[in-house]
């Protein structure tokens, strides 16, 4: 009878707090209300309200950032809210903890499933579902209590065989099975089909219906928008932290999901200036890269030009960068001024006048435990030498010119980098790259984790350096950052550039459009 | 300067140590026993330079015994094959060096991690060794083979000179030399390192094979002490090594340390062993006081890296 209920064809809807909600429905197993959570004085979350009904999927969307996996995290009590309230099966909880919403049945199932490789299927499903401590293993029951679980899921694996013999697919199928094992009544899939085929995808989806069929509440978190449209109830948009709208997954189409996601207006204001453009400096044609899962990409930049490279996470843009730079090389030749030139390792760039400021400034832009002054000349260790000695004398002028000329706030040269603010680290880290006096600087999301000040100092930078004759490939997650600093910005998606909008042309749903897989000839319609 | 704490620190209790013996041992600061004491503990001071490198890379390596060992044997074969003692020199660090690269090849170049690598070097070396001499010691030296033929004083002497000059070379080469600072970048974020353009790979190759060099002069240098070279030498050295480094301050995870600390450490640990038989204080006690300085060393090292995290951790949060 609930399953017959629950099916979005026959339901009648209403609109309830700005949300369709289903008449004579089940009752919802999941009620967040205006939750906030802020990180180190950034807002992730500014007052998100959610609701997930039993037998219900319920998709959740947004850009890079938009607050989705802070919600999720709140969910799974990974992270507690600042305020708001959070009410699981009717009940609500004050303090959330991974303990207590397991024990309440939240499974959350991500896109790298979380299996032993090492230990069989039945094992696997054991160790999460046996608490008690019994001496001795019933492994009957233990394969009959496998076999039952993923026959109920219409699946069929063998419970002897090794996790890590299982496709990825399999492996998610394990990971429902043991969700239902543990009695699951909230199921948050992250991603869940990111590294599958179309046809696991397929098989997967039948998984999930019958979940559903069953009253499992399911979160879907996905960046498919055609998988979404086809498998979800109802689809609850996120952005910038807050919950922009909740719609029956019958009443939307793709374009409207991406202008409900990109629909914000420019807030700040970005520095960009006209600087002559010149000569091509930076060309690649037909670049491949299967180590780093990148094909057919072709661009050029110009001396002066910034080049913006948007996308989503996981579409090649870092893959790309560390190309280009030698990290992941391609074996493939990289045209600098019209020169083909091969570029195997990070060194080959350096010599290149290639620069490369890296997407975790904290793990790979500056050594947090060395000192201002050596994380600076770090990557041109030849200018700060003499006969082969390092002078040491040389090195502090080069450290105090750029601590003076990037405004770095540090109490002195000596200060190890890690004591820094991360807007300073950030500034640190460009300095050792300036340090080299690139002819190409890439940016990989250069002002990620950096506050609003130091955001604004960089941003200023950037438009100095192309004002100097440097050619800019800026990679940024942030819309408004690409849009209000790039001449061109080169969208990629899965892998390849799936276009090159101009400054003039591009908007944020052009670019969302081109990064969702929607390919250029396309654009113009939307 | 509070990161020469470490080394202040190590000094301070040799300094103590010191003042203990010259009020109760007086014999322990005749001319003698200090060079006695600076013989014996010679080879774990020149294997420590090499060794803090390694640390300081973050990586580790627990063959140095063996090779020890086997560059002691193959300097008594050199001997007693009529080569000059240069000759032998050169041979001892040459074997000593292929050693190391073999060690450095696998840690660098094939991801082994070293421990493994070293580990099984250690046994692999060590076994082929006592395969191949069946246990016997290598004898019938030429005469002018013991203390190179120069008296001992003037061995001691010359010895003295050369792990002085040594220590000063790698002093002066991490502060100086580009490679120098590699090192500290290399141990402290071997990827941050490798996009700066640091040839990370190459450098841990280099370390572990300018190590196992020294391993091989150090043991040309001790076995020219005895008129015979015993197969099973070097035993247990690659723990007095470590353990050296590690009382120094050296930070076992790479990336900080210097060798002042490393000098102390040997300095340390060396001199308790003949102190406390000038104390008259059971033998038995040596390791286990050497085992407390060890730990309480990697205990402050723990305490003083957390404390770091900490205060790293303020600005960690995302954005």
């Amino acid at each position: 009878m609930l399953i017959f209920l629950a099916r979005p064809t026959i339901v009648v809807a209403m609109l309830v707090a700005d949300c369709p909600l289903i008449v004579r429905s089940p009752r919802p197993v999941l009620a967040i209300n205006s939750v906030t959570k802020s990180f180190a004085g950034v807002q992730a979350l500014k007052g998100v309200s959610f609701e997930l009904l039993e037998g219900e999927i319920h998709a959740l969307i947004g850009e890079n950032g938009a607050g989705k996996s802070t919600l999720t995290k709140i969910i799974t009590g990974a992270v507690i809210a600042d305020s708001g309230s959070i009410e699981i099966l009717g009940q609500a909880i004050s303090h959330n903890s991974p303990t207590v919403s397991r024990s309440l049945g939240v499974v959350a199932i991500y896109q790298q499933p979380s299996l032993f490789p090492h230990l069989t299927v039945a094992e696997n499903i054991a160790i999460a579902l046996e608490h008690d401590g019994a001496w001795l293993v019933d492994w009957q029951s233990r394969y009959a209590q496998s076999t039952r679980l993923i026959e109920s899921l219409g699946a069929a694996i063998d419970p002897r065989r090794l996790a890590s013999t299982l496709s990825m697919a399999e492996q998610q199928i394990v990971e429902i099975a043991k969700a239902i094992g543990a009695n699951a009544k909230i199921l948050l899939m992250d991603e869940p089909t990111a590294l599958l085929t179309d046809r696991e995808v397929e098989n997967l989806f039948r998984v999930v219906r019958r979940l559903r069929d069953d009253g499992v509440g399911i979160i879907y978190i996905s960046h498919r928008l055609e998988e979404i449209l086809g498998i979800s109830d109802r689809i609850t948009v996120l952005r910038d932290g807050e919950t922009i709208g909740c719609h029956k997954a019958n009443e939307v189409d793709r374009a409207e999901l991406i202008q409900f996601m990109v629909g914000r207006s420019i807030a700040s204001v970005f520095p960009k200036r006209e600087v002559p453009i010149g000569d091509v400096a930076l060309e690649v044609r037909h670049l491949r890269n299967d180590e780093a899962g990148l094909h057919d990409i072709s661009f050029s930049v110009r001396r002066g030009e910034i080049f913006g490279l948007a996308g989503l996470v996981g579409s090649g843009r870092t893959e790309l960068a560390r190309t280009l730079f030698g990290l992941t090389p391609s074996g493939s030749d990289i045209l600098l001024s019209g020169e083909a030139v091969r570029i195997n390792s990070a060194a080959d760039a350096i010599r290149l006048g290639i620069g490369y400021l890296p997407e975790d400034r904290r793990q790979h832009g500056v050594i947090l435990e060395m000192e201002v002054a050596t994380n600076i000349s770090m990557a041109n260790l030849e200018a700060v030498s003499r006969g082969g000695l390092l002078d040491h004398q040389k090195e502090r002028d080069l450290a105090s010119f750029y601590v003076n000329d990037l405004r770095i706030k540090t109490p002195s040269i000596f200060a190890s980098a890690g004591t820094l603010s991360g807007g300073n680290q950030q500034k640190v880290a460009l300095a050792r790259w300036l340090a080299i006096h690139p002819r190409i600087m890439i940016l990989d999301e250069p002002t990620q984790g950096v506050d609003v000040g130091s955001k604004a100092e960089i941003h200023e930078l950037i438009v100095d350096l192309a004002e100097r004759g440097m050619a800019i490939l800026l990679i940024s997650s942030e819309l408004p950052e690409v849009l209000g600093m790039s001449d061109r910005i080169g969208v990629m998606h899965a892998g390849t550039i799936a276009g090159i909008l101009t400054r003039e042309e591009a908007t944020q749903t052009k670019i969302m459009s081109l990064a969702f897989g929607h390919f250029e000839s396309e654009v113009s319609s939307v | 300067m509070k990161e020469h704490s470490r080394e202040a620190s190590v000094a301070v209790a040799i300094v103590l140590l010191m003042l203990v013996l010259a009020t109760l041992a007086h014999g322990y600061f005749s001319r003698e026993n200090l060079a006695d004491l600076f013989l014996a503990n010679m080879p774990v001071m020149i294997i420590a330079l090499g060794m803090t490198l390694i640390i300081l890379t973050g990586q580790i390596d627990i063959s140095v015994g063996s090779v020890f060992a086997i560059c002691s044997v193959v300097t008594g074969l050199c001997a007693r094959g009529g080569l000059p003692a240069v000759f032998g020199l050169l041979v001892a660090c040459v074997a000593g060096a292929a050693c190391g690269a073999v060690n450095g090849g696998f840690v660098a170049y094939l991801r082994v991690p070293s421990i493994v690598v070293t580990l099984a070097t250690m046994v692999a070396l060590r076994d082929t060794l006592r395969w191949k001499t069946q246990g016997s010691w290598v004898g019938n030296l030429p005469s002018n083979f013991q203390w190179f033929g120069v008296t001992q004083q003037v061995y001691t002497a010359g010895t003295l000179v050369m792990v002085v000059l040594l220590i000063l070379l790698f002093v002066l080469g991490l502060r100086f030399l580009r490679v120098g600072r590699t090192v500290f970048a290399t141990g402290s974020n071997e990827t941050a390192a490798q996009i700066a353009g640091i040839n990370t790979k190459r450098l841990v190759f280099t370390v572990f094979t300018l190590t196992g060099a020294l391993t091989g002069l150090a043991a040309m240098l001790n076995s020219v002490r005895f008129n015979q070279i015993p197969s099973n030498s070097g035993l247990g050295l690659e723990m007095k090594v470590i353990a050296a480094v590690a009382v120094g301050g050296t930070a076992i995870t790479g990336g900080t340390g210097t060798i002042l600390g490393t000098v102390l450490g040997v300095g340390l640990l060396g001199s308790i062993g003949t102190a406390l038989t000038f104390l008259n204080v059971s033998a038995y006690w040596e390791k286990a006081i050497q085992g407390g300085i060890i730990l309480s060393a990697i205990i402050l090292n723990a305490l003083s890296t957390h404390h770091k995290k900490h205060a790293n951790s303020i600005n960690a949060l995302p954005g």
